[in-house]
């Protein structure tokens, strides 16, 4: 019995350490190296304390998750301090936006939003009284195209044959719920294009796809980055971006542009940092060039190659600006078809 | 053939098996503690994976989640808690029969169960992804309307005494799961003007609430004794274990549950919970004379287990195959996949599929490692039973206000923790029973969207429920369920 | 003091409460959608659980009154007072958590024990260390940050 004991406490005590050695090795240690690589002039200037507290809008696993995982991590190497990603999901960022306005403005808090939460966010939801001048943009994390798809299965090769499909049947659509951003390209699609259409509406991309390739749904809408894998498979086709360049990254496909097609729906996937109004420009700046420069690293290159991961490099300042303009185009979207 | 032997070099490792041992070991703990779930182990452990290799990484994350189901059963049979929504239904008969004072008994079944469970989980991972995963896509929206409703009937053979007081905590519990912004409309309900209302109510807050809170607030007052082990001197502790012949009787029910398991947790949106609930009703169904369900049935601890862990390696299935997470773990684990290089959907096999084996066949030899760790485990965590009932309560209410809060990082879900407590103890008074709440949060939402979407898909039109096989099937499994409850109550005089 | 109250009846009660209050907040609380909804809309559901729940009310009064099936319950006024001023306790420390999670939670922790008159010094050390403890663990190993 005393073996037993001691044999279990040997292994407990084995694991423990493992774990603590596990620990102390590992970026989020608080006593990490922190030595930085080549990191801006213009952030020298700007000394980090503390701790920073990333509140992501997107569930742990998601896309956004990783990638913002992945810029923690670089801040930890950067700055030598701590970087806490927490899932807050809720109403594209506004939950994890409320959640940081609870704290003083610091660039110390930061949220992970989705671009929605300023432009059908508002629209859809008016009590979430979320407006551009509360916060700051401090720089994009993800920029990707929205492509549409169909199943291989389905005999639908082109926008054309779609359209001649839609003349018989109406089209059923996957996508997220109303006024979220594939809802929004589709029905304005769809609206512009005449074509009687019908939203067969989930929690997620992953499940639009899966309604497209069990033959419920004959389309959705999915950012490049997901498609990727069902289109090289050969499981889905996709016929038509939501961009002003034809996308030619799919081996054996020039994606034609939604605007060639003669219908002006150009609205992109964008998950940004924002924290509150009022942390100073120089800081936002500084953890913006620190961002960028954690970029250039062979670090980060391999952390986002194997992520299958393209950073984009847009300022706060130009964000804002896609901000007001993508807020005007939803705005035409809301007041036609929703 | 090649691939599978060399996966075998990434497997058999020291680094891999220790980090698998590890992950195992977290995952039983955090399963095991009140408000610490599997989700938020695997998302908390991580970053420390960045360091790891794939294999070794993966495998500890992996194993967190196996660990942390049948961890889970712990906190449910010692102290009346569930751990994660899967052991809701082992509390059922593990917790009455801790009380009787065979705590080691009822944990040694668990553990069994969950290691036959999540054993042929990781083998039908394994052998069987590619067939079950062709299954999985014939699961749309009418097909997981009916599969929710059949869930949802199961309410009334969880309800103890009274089906209409269940029917009311059910109807709580899927009023509960409406609050937020609606997945078919997105329109708000419930927020009363509120920003974290947007996000919807958590569910393990609300368990912590109505099994953990409303109990702690009995025991303060006096309104309720638990049994302290201390007071069962003459139970012969070496005599409180299963043997052999107990454990082999239960194979027919642990087969069974495993099988439903699996096939639950292959179907993405499902998860454990509902694996649990089902595997638990069928047993019950088939109870034999002079089984008393709810009173301390091994049986009621066998059912649930296995089907609780047999959906864990099977939610796997969707996610290598298509993408597509089986539930919110998977999720997570899509992420680790992902920043671990390894890019899963329907070329994961292609590109890397010696590593993809060595992770399932590691997802094997976890349910052997889980089984030995409990085994040395079980005799310590049953010492809990022997904390003097007063500092139980106290650092009960300690502990379930930090797993509160570590769910998402928010007070809001300590909030909802503590009025759910009040709420259940109010119910308790009543005589409403607990586990229809988190029946109806579950499978309410599951089943309203795809109901509301089928008729889209359908234009409108009902029939679309009984035209297609898998659909129609559920509904007359959903009948004859109903059917069969309404005999057995008019039988036993209940209402 | 005791007070003798029908479980059935007054589960009855509080059943058809609940669905009339819900009956009353959906409109306020539920939007409505302008999309085609086939007859189902987001406020179906939360009707359909009025109604589910209003007809059991009923039922339970019926069962109690009509078919005289019902439990007699006990509740000791003493007790149930006791239980409603931990639950002032509870509000409390709602309001205390968001400041110091160390203080309120170990002051939740002792006042737990008084509640249920424990005399042993060493119980409340107990319960303030394991709140120390678990601070420690969650906010420096585990990196989830508590006020």
């Amino acid at each position: 019995m005393m073996k037993k004991r001691l044999f279990s406490a040997l292994c407990a005590g084995a694991m423990v350490f493992s774990l603590a050695a596990c620990n102390s090795s590992t970026p989020s240690s608080s006593s990490g190296s922190g030595s930085g690589d080549g990191s801006s002039s213009q952030s020298e200037a700007y000394t980090p304390s503390g701790e920073f507290n990333i509140r992501v809008f997107a569930a742990a696993g998601g896309v956004a998750d990783t990638v913002t995982r992945i810029a923690a991590q670089g801040l930890q190497e950067q700055y030598g301090v701590t970087a806490i990603v927490n899932n807050l999901t809720g109403a594209n960022g506004a939950v994890a936006a409320a959640d940081m306005d609870t704290y003083d403005p610091s660039i110390n808090e930061l949220s992970v939003v989705s671009m929605s939460l300023f432009t059908m966010g508002p629209l859809m939801n008016p009590e979430l009284n979320v407006s551009l001048d509360n916060y700051e943009m401090v720089g994009s994390l993800i920029r990707d195209e929205f492509v549409l798809l169909v199943s291989a299965d389905s005999g639908i090769k082109s926008w054309d044959d779609l359209v001649a499909y839609g003349q018989d049947h109406q089209i059923i659509y996957g996508s997220n719920a109303p006024g979220g951003s594939t809802h929004v390209i589709q029905i304005a699609l769809f609206g512009e294009a005449g074509l009687d259409a019908q939203a067969l509406t989930s929690d997620g991309s992953n499940k639009d796809i899966l309604a497209v390739m069990s033959g419920d749904a004959i389309c959705t809408a999915a950012t490049v980055s997901l498609s990727a894998t069902y289109v090289e498979s050969g499981d889905l086709i996709p016929i038509a971006i939501f961009s002003d360049e034809p996308y030619t990254g799919f081996e054996g496909y020039e994606v034609p542009t939604v605007p060639s097609l003669g219908y002006d729906i150009t609205i992109p996937s964008y998950n940004f940092i924002i924290t509150r109004a009022g942390v100073p420009a120089n800081e936002v700046e500084g953890f913006y060039n620190a961002l960028l420069a954690y970029r250039e690293t062979d670090e980060f290159k391999t952390a986002a190659e194997a992520a299958n991961y393209t950073p984009d490099n847009t300022d706060g300042e130009t964000l804002r600006s896609e901000m007001e303009h993508y807020a005007q185009v939803c705005k035409e979207i809301y007041d036609k078809y929703y | 053939m090649d691939v599978i032997l060399s996966s075998l070099t990434h497997l058999f490792t020291p680094e891999s098996l220790i980090f698998l041992l590890i992950g195992v070991f977290v995952g039983i703990l955090f399963g095991a503690i009140p408000g610490m779930s599997a989700n938020l182990g695997v998302t908390v452990f991580l970053p420390f994976t960045f360091t790891l290799g794939t294999v070794p990484a993966l495998l500890m994350l992996c194993g967190i989640f196996y660990g942390a189901n049948f961890g889970g059963s712990i906190s449910a049979i010692l102290i009346n808690t569930p751990g994660t929504n899967g052991a809701c239904a082992t509390l059922l008969d593990g917790y009455p029969m801790a009380q009787k004072g065979h705590p080691l008994k009822a944990l040694d079944m668990a553990l069994v169960a969950s290691t036959f469970g999540g054993t042929v989980s990781a083998l039908a991972l394994l052998f069987f992804s590619p067939q079950i995963s062709k299954v999985a896509m014939k699961f749309g929206a009418p097909e997981y309307f009916a599969l929710a409703l059949f869930g949802l009937s199961i309410i009334a053979s969880v309800s103890g005494k009274s089906i209409l007081k269940g029917l009311v905590s059910g109807c709580l519990g899927m009023l509960l799961a409406t609050v937020g912004i609606d997945s078919v409309s997105g329109v708000t309900r419930f927020t009363f003007g509120n920003v974290m209302m947007f996000r919807g109510v958590n569910m393990i807050a609300v368990l912590l609430g109505v099994y953990a809170i409303a109990q702690m607030i009995s025991r303060v007052n006096g309104t309720e004794q638990c049994v302290e082990a201390s007071t069962l001197e003459g139970t012969d502790r070496k005599k409180d274990r299963l043997t052999r012949k107990e454990a082999f009787s239960m194979v027919p029910t642990m087969a069974k549950s495993s099988i439903i398991g699996t096939i639950i947790g292959a179907i993405p949106g499902t998860g454990s919970a509902i694996a649990a609930y089902i595997s638990y009703n069928e047993a019950k169904r088939t109870a034999k004379p002079g089984e008393h369900f709810g009173e301390g049935e091994l049986r009621g601890i066998a059912a649930p287990e296995s089907g609780n862990n047999g959906a864990t390696a099977s939610c796997l299935i969707p996610l290598l195959t298509l993408g597509i997470p089986g539930d919110a773990v998977a999720a997570t684990l899509m992420g680790a996949f992902t920043m671990h290089g390894l890019v899963v959907g329907p070329k994961l096999f292609e590109t890397s599929g010696e590593l993809v084996y060595a992770i399932m066949i590691g997802s094997v030899l976890a349910q052997f490692l889980m089984f030995l760790q409990g085994r040395y485990l079980m005799p310590v965590f049953v010492k809990i039973t022997h904390i003097p009932q007063n500092l139980l309560t106290a650092l009960l209410m300690i502990v379930c206000c930090a797993g509160a809060f570590a769910i998402s990082g928010s007070s809001f879900e300590v909030y909802i923790m503590l009025v759910f407590g009040v709420v259940a103890y109010f119910m308790n008074k009543f005589g409403f029973p607990a586990v229809p709440i988190v029946l109806g949060m579950v499978l309410g939402p599951i089943a309203e969207s795809n109901m509301r979407n089928s008729l889209a898909l359908s234009n409108g039109s009902w029939l679309i429920f009984v035209q297609r096989p898998i659909c129609l099937l559920f509904i007359i499994l959903t009948v004859v369920l109903i059917v069969i409850l309404k005999r057995t109550s008019k039988k036993t005089g209940l209402a | 003091m005791k007070i003798h109250y029908r479980s059935n009846l007054m589960a009855g009660c509080l059943a058809i409460v609940f669905a009339v209050v819900l009956f009353l907040i959906i409109p306020a609380q539920v939007g409505l959608e302008k999309s085609a909804t086939f007859g189902i809309t987001s406020r179906t559901l939360p009707y359909a659980l009025c109604v589910v729940s209003g007809i059991c009310g009923i039922g339970l009064i019926i069962q109690s009154l009509v078919f005289k099936k019902d439990e007699v319950k006990e509740i000791e006024l003493g007790q149930e007072g006791k239980g409603l001023l931990y639950m002032l306790v509870l509000l409390a420390y709602g309001f205390g958590f968001s400041h110091s999670f160390l203080i309120s939670t170990s002051l939740l922790g002792i006042v737990t024990l008084a509640f249920q008159k424990d005399k042993k010094p060493l119980h409340y050390v107990i319960a303030v260390a394991v709140t120390a403890v678990l601070y420690f663990v969650f906010t420096e190993l585990l990196h989830v940050r508590l006020p």
